[in-house]
């Protein structure tokens, strides 16, 4: 079985405990405008300019984002550095795009980490609807479940279609992984009002075996990729987030009882 | 602890010091040669006679405020010659003057010194003479295509540290191990009998000579608290004199007396000659602890009182630059540092864990003084706890890249496999920049670096140097003629044969000549067993003799063996007629091609199999290469890895090369990756690097740059004491982290290709410098410069 990926990244450390690698799947069924990995986006080969420079000289040229590997290919690549997980508690994350789209080979690689004793990790905004999620869930021994917003409006607006799965999955995944951490991505004009937060937290009261919360402010690194893909970046001049821009969220999450990483 | 106002004065005193050179010693010692005692002794005597005259007639500085005395010249910074290794012309002085980067300023007395009275005299009777007479035309030219260098041309085999026993007697029990020594000898059996008297009346002398020249320092202290108004400083003073009335004549038995203890040896050591990597202290926690706590304990010692004297000790360091070089040597290696590392944690000589709170508080020195000198190293055992290597992160992210992080289990594997004792093994280090040797029972000479990429480019040219258009390697046949990848590496393996040839035999004789007529009976006095066989350490004395050849570019060369072998042998599309025509252009009109071998060819750093293969067939020839040789003093000949900035100088005299480098760009440096070469991140380096053997080596030095935000977080310095562990399970040797600063980040968008493996902590994850757009680099460099002023 073979799955389709755009970047395999080793050293990873904050996707997950301790030194990580992460593996991201290519395609996505969201379109977030602030996404800093557009070339993920679609489902398949994607072309984009890059510049090789050697001295003063340019050499600009197109480059093929994505390639497709085999459950062995990828399990070989990402053991490499399984030293590295012993001594830190890592592991390997999958991430994307979105990791759900291509469950069939995503179970096969947890499945198969899981015999070679790695620690696992999904990172998902869980818009999909799959009858291999349970199976995921029992196999990977941690989620980083994205919740960017929770009113219908905004969601269809900003991020597209299935916010209904994501609450159904996510209701799912608590229930039967064995630890899950949500993710807010803090994006302006998007989910910054007290109301947004309120929302989150008010579904979220319904499961309570999630305790815990990660806020991930806008940033802009992504920008430079839009005009490579020969795109428009949707969030214009908006500028990045610092910490402080959102310890007022952090704070609201914290007096509803999470921790906030 | 915050700095007290007299330490943060000396220590501005030594920063702002103008780095001067002194005539002082070499007038002194040209006066004593002149006198004529020096003919009529043996040459061991005569040595000693030396040091006793300078030391009993140089200026006795004592800086305001300060607790630990005695400078290696009349003031801080001020650098004294030895003509009779190395004779500074007055050419060189005003060289040195004028350059602006490490630059030492003379003045016109000084000058006048050197041109009517030191020069005259020596010249033609240097060591350094008459080593240029001996060394035969294959080796000159050599050196002069920049194969190899040659440390001891001008500067002493020097190359140790001082053992934990040293610190437990003074030099009066050292003489009455002389005399018992003595009481053993059986003159009508032994040979050697005539001159191991010689020898240890040298030392005896020399002993003698400290012991006399602290009591000038107890004098001088006693006149200044004579005079001193401040009652609190006016019993400091006399406390001081009391202390060099003491050490270095009998053991230490304070904190206080220990650091004076050391630094009267010290003083001896770098005063007697000029040894390469000056001298070291070694593993001062174990030394200092047991004083520091009984001090502590007995409530006669402060911890404000330790620090303060720490401070001062460190200041010390950083008064003594390293004497200035001539020639080819200034430019392969021109550093202020003289590579005093200071060696905290590792194991007891029990095998125990070493880490103690004199380990944390020396830490913490090194952080509140932030100087050049001492240079500092945490040894990491797996024993010892994460806590240990997290307090040094912490000074690791501040900058300054202090300290540099070793792998004791490796260190002491490698000293068992060189056939040192478990015990001499575990108290043992490593000095200078990463080099391996059992402290106070080693003589460990680095002898020089050998340029391995130098040695491709002339095997590919069939044994001429491109450069020169001189026929200086064996002739191998032409590169065009090689049918088999094979053939071409047998090539290089017998040109690498031929210059690890002519590099030894230079240093046979260089060594011969050192053992003749440069004996140091101080420096024999300190290290086991030259006292016990009364045998000079330039003689094979010390217990333990090593000659170490540094190998450089390791990097480079991987990737040179892997692009050749890649496109011209595997892929064959590239041939080698087309490739020796691009290198000879400087790759001018073939600019596609070398884009390719840039970017298109595996590169060592990146955990890729194919180039990693290249990396450790080369390692091993070189290995084999240099093992099996014997010096004249019994020393084995040994490989480490580490280019200090040699890799400059290698780089400036090699031309363009098969992995796209251009002409007279750096060489790699240590077992690094390429400039720029390594895309896969910190644990593609670390399988890379660790693929080679390291325990077969004296060292091999691994720099990782790291941007400072990438250390901002609690995940990335906790990454980074995983790094370390797990380089270390894989036998790494040593890991140095280089926090990057704002100019560095510059430069790298000016010169992308070279920063291709810079990471930069950006928001919530981590990247490349180089994926980052323009105004986000632009941002980081910004936040780069506030982290630094904060």
């Amino acid at each position: 079985m073979k799955g389709f990926i755009f970047d395999i990244k080793r050293y990873a450390i904050h996707d997950g405990p301790g030194i990580r690698t992460t593996v991201f799947f290519k395609g996505c069924n969201l379109r977030c405008r602030w996404c800093h990995n557009p070339e993920s986006q679609p489902a398949g080969e994607t072309l984009m300019w890059q510049t090789l420079k050697v001295g003063e000289r340019e050499h600009a040229g197109q480059r093929v984002v994505g390639y497709s590997l085999t459950v062995d290919e990828l399990v070989a690549r990402v053991t490499r550095d399984r030293i590295f997980y012993e001594e830190s508690g890592g592991g390997v994350t999958f991430s994307g795009g979105e990791p759900l789209l291509q469950a069939e080979f995503l179970a096969e690689c947890l499945a198969r980490c899981r015999e070679q004793h790695l620690h696992t990790c999904i990172d998902t905004a869980g818009a999909v609807r799959t009858n291999r999620l349970d199976e995921i869930c029992r196999l990977a021994d941690l989620f980083l479940y994205d919740l960017k917003s929770l009113n219908p409006r905004k969601f269809h607006a900003h991020v597209g279609e299935g916010l209904e799965i994501v609450k159904s999955n996510l209701e799912h995944v608590a229930r039967v992984a064995k630890e899950v951490i949500i993710r807010v991505p803090v994006i302006p004009g998007v989910n910054m009002e007290r109301g947004d937060t309120r929302e989150i937290i008010d579904f979220l009261a319904g499961i309570p075996a999630i305790r815990r919360v990660q806020l991930l402010p806008y940033h802009r690194n992504g920008a430079d990729k839009y005009t490579r893909l020969g795109k428009t970046y949707e969030m214009g001049d908006t500028p990045g987030l610092k910490q402080e821009n959102v310890t007022g969220i952090k704070t609201w999450f914290q007096e509803a009882g999470y921790e906030v990483l | 602890m915050k700095m007290s106002h007299r330490i943060q004065r000396l220590r501005e005193q030594s920063l702002q010091a103008e780095n001067h050179i002194s005539a002082e010693r070499a007038l002194l010692v040209t006066e004593f040669y002149k006198s004529g005692v020096a003919a009529t002794k043996p040459v061991p005597v005569q040595r000693a006679l030396a040091l006793q005259y300078i030391l009993a007639r140089k200026h006795v500085c004592i800086n305001d405020g300060e607790l630990i005395v005695g400078e290696r010249g009349p003031a801080p910074k001020a650098t004294p010659t030895y003509p009779e290794i190395c004779i500074h012309s007055v050419r060189d002085l005003e060289i040195l003057h004028e350059r602006p980067k490490v630059s030492f300023t003379s003045d016109e007395e000084t000058r006048r010194a050197y041109r009517d009275v030191i020069i005259p005299f020596w010249e033609g009777r240097s060591n350094r003479d008459k080593i240029f007479e001996h060394l035969p035309e294959e080796w000159k030219e050599a050196y002069a295509a920049g194969i190899f260098t040659e440390f001891l041309e001008q500067r002493a085999p020097g190359h140790t540290a001082l053992g934990l026993k040293m610190f437990r007697v003074g030099l009066l029990d050292l003489k009455q191990e002389i005399a018992e020594a003595r009481a053993r000898l059986d003159p009508l059996h032994d040979p050697a009998a005539v001159d191991k008297l010689d020898e240890w009346q040298g030392m005896e002398i020399v002993c003698d000579a400290m012991i006399a020249y602290a009591a000038r320092h107890a004098t001088a202290l006693e006149e200044l608290a004579a005079r001193e108004q401040d009652p609190r400083r006016h019993q400091e003073l006399l406390e001081m004199a009391r202390v060099c009335r003491k050490v270095p004549a009998r053991a230490p038995e304070t904190l206080h007396e220990a650091l004076q203890h050391y630094w009267f040896l010290h003083l001896g050591v770098v005063t007697e000659l000029n040894p390469w990597d000056s001298f070291n202290p070694g593993r001062l926690d174990q030394s200092l602890y047991p004083l520091y706590r009984a001090g502590i304990d007995a409530g006669t010692l402060t911890r404000e009182e330790t620090h303060e004297l720490l401070q001062s000790f460190w200041i010390k360091f950083n008064n003594h630059p390293s004497p200035p070089k001539v020639g080819v040597t200034a430019e392969e290696s021109s550093t202020y540092t003289d590579f005093c590392l200071i060696n905290i944690g590792g194991l007891t000589e029990e095998g125990a864990d070493g880490v103690n709170e004199m380990s944390y508080i020396l830490l913490d020195v090194i952080r509140e003084m932030r100087l050049l000198q001492p240079s500092s190293m945490i040894q990491v055992s797996k024993k010892n706890p994460d806590r240990f290597i997290r307090a040094a992160v912490d000074i690791i992210k501040t900058g300054f890249g202090q300290p540099s992080v070793f792998n004791t289990d490796a260190v002491v594997q490698e000293m068992l496999r060189a056939g040192k004792s478990i015990g001499d093994a575990r108290r043992g280090g490593c000095s200078g920049c990463v080099e391996t040797g059992a402290f106070g029972t080693e003589a460990y000479i680095l002898t020089g670096y050998f340029n391995l990429p130098k040695i491709l480019e002339i095997t590919l040219n069939n044994g001429l140097d491109p450069r020169t258009g001189k026929q200086i390697g064996l002739a191998t046949g032409p590169a065009t003629g090689f049918r088999a990848y094979e053939q071409l590496f047998e090539a290089y393996r017998a040109q690498v044969n031929h210059f690890v040839k002519i590099k030894i035999n230079g240093n046979n004789i260089i060594e011969t000549l050192f053992m003749r007529h440069m004996p140091v009976p101080f420096l024999s006095v300190l290290i086991e067993d030259c006292i016990a066989k009364g045998q000079d350490y330039m003689r094979g004395g010390a217990r333990y003799n090593t000659s170490y050849i540094q190998g450089v570019g390791l990097g480079s060369i991987t990737d040179m063996l892997t692009a050749i072998k890649y496109h011209v042998f595997d892929r064959r599309d590239l041939s080698m007629q087309a490739l020796l025509e691009a290198l000879a252009a400087d790759f001018a009109g073939h600019e596609e091609l070398q884009r390719d071998l840039i970017y298109h060819t595996p590169k060592y750093g990146n955990d890729d199999e194919y180039a990693d293969a290249q990396e450790v067939a080369v390692f091993n020839m070189y290995l084999d290469a240099v093992t099996g040789y014997k010096s004249p003093r019994g020393a084995d000949y040994r490989v480490n890895m580490l280019p200090t900035t040699c890799h400059v100088y290698f780089g400036r005299v090699t031309g363009a090369t098969p992995d796209g480098r251009n002409a007279r760009v750096p060489l790699s440096e240590g077992i690094s990756p390429v400039q720029g070469r390594d895309v896969n991140g910190p644990t593609a380096v670390i399988r890379s690097a660790a693929k080679i053997d390291h325990v077969q080596t004296g060292g091999t030095l691994l720099n990782q740059k790291f941007t400072p935000s990438l250390l901002a977080t609690e995940e990335g310095c906790s990454g980074v004491v995983r790094l370390v562990r797990s380089y270390f399970r894989l036998d790494g040797h040593h890991i140095q982290f280089n926090v990057i600063d704002a100019d560095t980040l510059r430069d790298a968008q000016k010169h992308p290709e070279q920063y291709r493996d810079l990471i930069v902590r950006v928001a919530g994850y981590s990247d490349y410098f180089n994926d980052l757009s323009e105004d986000l680099q632009n941002e980081i460099i910004l936040r780069t410069e506030q982290t630094i002023t904060q």
